[in-house]
């Protein structure tokens, strides 16, 4: 800083000498690289070359491999959110992509959970999940429940849920419970998540049918879509998923008979589809299911008999 | 010694191992070989600056060579050595000349240093006050700067 002493016939000599502006952009570039990320963000209001300079996807690389301290790269997240992560998504697009491959480079882990002992000031705010998200590549779970996220309209404006997410091939577990998808349907890009083992979008605000490439998540092991605006029927594909032993479409819209295929999954231990608008006989191919622990089909206009088929089942409901 | 010229026509000699640390005259010492003492000009840079070039290879010249960059360490602009820093107390014009003298003649510590002591000029200060201190005009529309003041609000106002 001991430019900074600089006195009145000084600056006045500078005048006529060479300033930043015309300084090569590579230079301009290597220079505003060593701000820190959040204030190299902000002094792009300078000018329009700083702008320039700053927004550029190279200039995100280099600042970022800089300033992205590497301990961060491999940590494993529990239920806090990093102030790196957070920066991710409110920093520039420009910033994004390269942001998530550095910062998700090594880390398999996002788990954001709304926790009252945790009020982070950017949560004042709806956040957006980027479409730069697909870069985080190397994800296995992701949690982000009860975050106040919404669906980013201009990138996906049918889809409630960003679509790029659904080309992290790599979850296991998805959970963005208890956001504001406000209407948005459930992607049909959901089907490429083929290793995906919980899915869990409750409390959502998702509208639509349910899509049947959902089943093509031949691992799902638990599935719980409660408590949506989801219409249609339940699509026969269900019954590909034979792994499923936890499945909840309870309070929704849905419609149609309860699909026999869905006995398929003979792992099953719950089903809730309770508080729907089902109609039709209950399938006899429920009793298939020796495994049931939980059954609720209350509030629906089915008939027929369940007790039956039941008798280890200590809780079940028509 | 190497016999170098200035763009206002100055003429410097030097040791081979001060000349060397500039990647673009080793580069060209190697082209034209020993036997030629014709002295190399370098038309993008005047004899002030050069001289100033020269004294911080002077400066350096049994600086160990460059480690491989270490991955786990936090890399900060702060990290500048204390004659370093003394070397570059230069008023504002002379520091962007060295920068150019050292981004010209390809020497990467001293384009380093320059570069971490202007964003160290930079890091503590507002717009308004970056604007002032290297007199940049504000080039922006009214509407384009509230756009970009927007898109900053997630780090601004805070």
């Amino acid at each position: 800083m001991t430019q900074e002493g600089s006195n009145m016939s000084e600056l006045e000599n500078n005048i006529n000498k060479i300033n930043f502006s015309e300084l090569p952009a590579d230079v301009a570039t290597d220079i505003l690289s060593w701000i820190p990320t959040q204030k190299v963000t902000i002094i792009r209001r300078v000018s329009r070359a700083f702008y320039t300079c700053i927004s550029t996807q190279q200039f995100a690389l280099i600042n970022l491999t800089r300033f992205v301290p590497h301990n961060q790269r491999t940590k494993q997240q529990t239920g806090e959110v990093s102030e790196w992560e957070l920066l991710l998504f409110t920093m520039p697009t420009s910033f994004q992509a390269h942001g998530f491959s550095i910062i998700f480079e090594q880390m398999q882990e996002i788990f954001w959970v709304n926790d009252p002992a945790f009020r982070h000031p950017f949560f004042t705010d709806a956040l957006v999940i980027p479409a730069a998200i697909c870069n985080a590549l190397a994800l296995k779970h992701l949690t982000m429940s009860g975050c106040d996220l919404y669906g980013a309209a201009e990138v996906t404006c049918h889809d409630g849920i960003v679509s790029e997410l659904f080309q992290l091939h790599n979850l296991v577990t998805l959970n963005l419970s208890g956001n504001k998808f406000r209407g948005g349907s459930i992607p049909h890009m959901v089907g490429n998540l083929s290793l995906l083992v919980v899915l869990n979008l409750s409390s959502s605000q998702l509208g639509g049918e349910l899509p049947r490439e959902l089943f093509d998540c031949l691992m799902l092991e638990s599935l719980n879509l409660e408590l949506n605006e989801l219409v249609g029927c339940i699509p026969n594909a269900i019954g590909r998923c034979e792994r499923l032993k936890s499945v909840n479409l309870s309070r929704n819209g849905l419609t149609g008979d309860i699909p026999v295929e869905l006995f398929n999954c003979t792992d099953l231990r719950r089903l809730d589809l309770s508080s729907n608008q089902l109609t039709g006989h209950i399938p006899a191919e429920i009793g298939e299911c020796k495994l049931l622990l939980l059954v609720k089909l209350t509030g629906n206009l089915l008939s027929g008999e369940l007790l039956d088929h039941f008798k280890n089942s200590f809780l079940f409901d028509v | 010694m190497v016999k170098i010229t200035s763009s206002d026509n100055q003429e410097f000699t030097i040791a081979k191992e001060i000349a060397n640390q500039s990647v673009l005259i080793k580069n060209m010492l190697e082209d034209v070989g020993e036997a030629d003492d014709q002295p190399i000009p370098l038309p993008n840079v005047s004899g002030a600056i050069l001289q100033k070039v020269i004294e911080y290879a002077t400066m350096h010249k049994d600086d160990p060579p460059a480690a491989p960059e270490e991955e786990t360490r936090p890399k900060s602009s702060e990290d500048i050595e204390e004659r370093d820093k003394e070397f570059m107390n230069v008023d504002q014009g002379t520091l962007f000349e060295v920068i150019l003298a050292a981004n010209y003649l390809d020497m990467k510590n001293l384009l380093d240093l320059g570069c971490k002591t202007v964003a160290n000029m930079i890091k503590g200060k507002s717009v308004e006050e970056i604007r002032k201190t290297f007199n940049i005009v504000n080039d922006f529309t009214p509407e384009e700067e509230e756009q970009i003041r927007k898109e900053n609000e997630w780090c601004e106002d805070r």
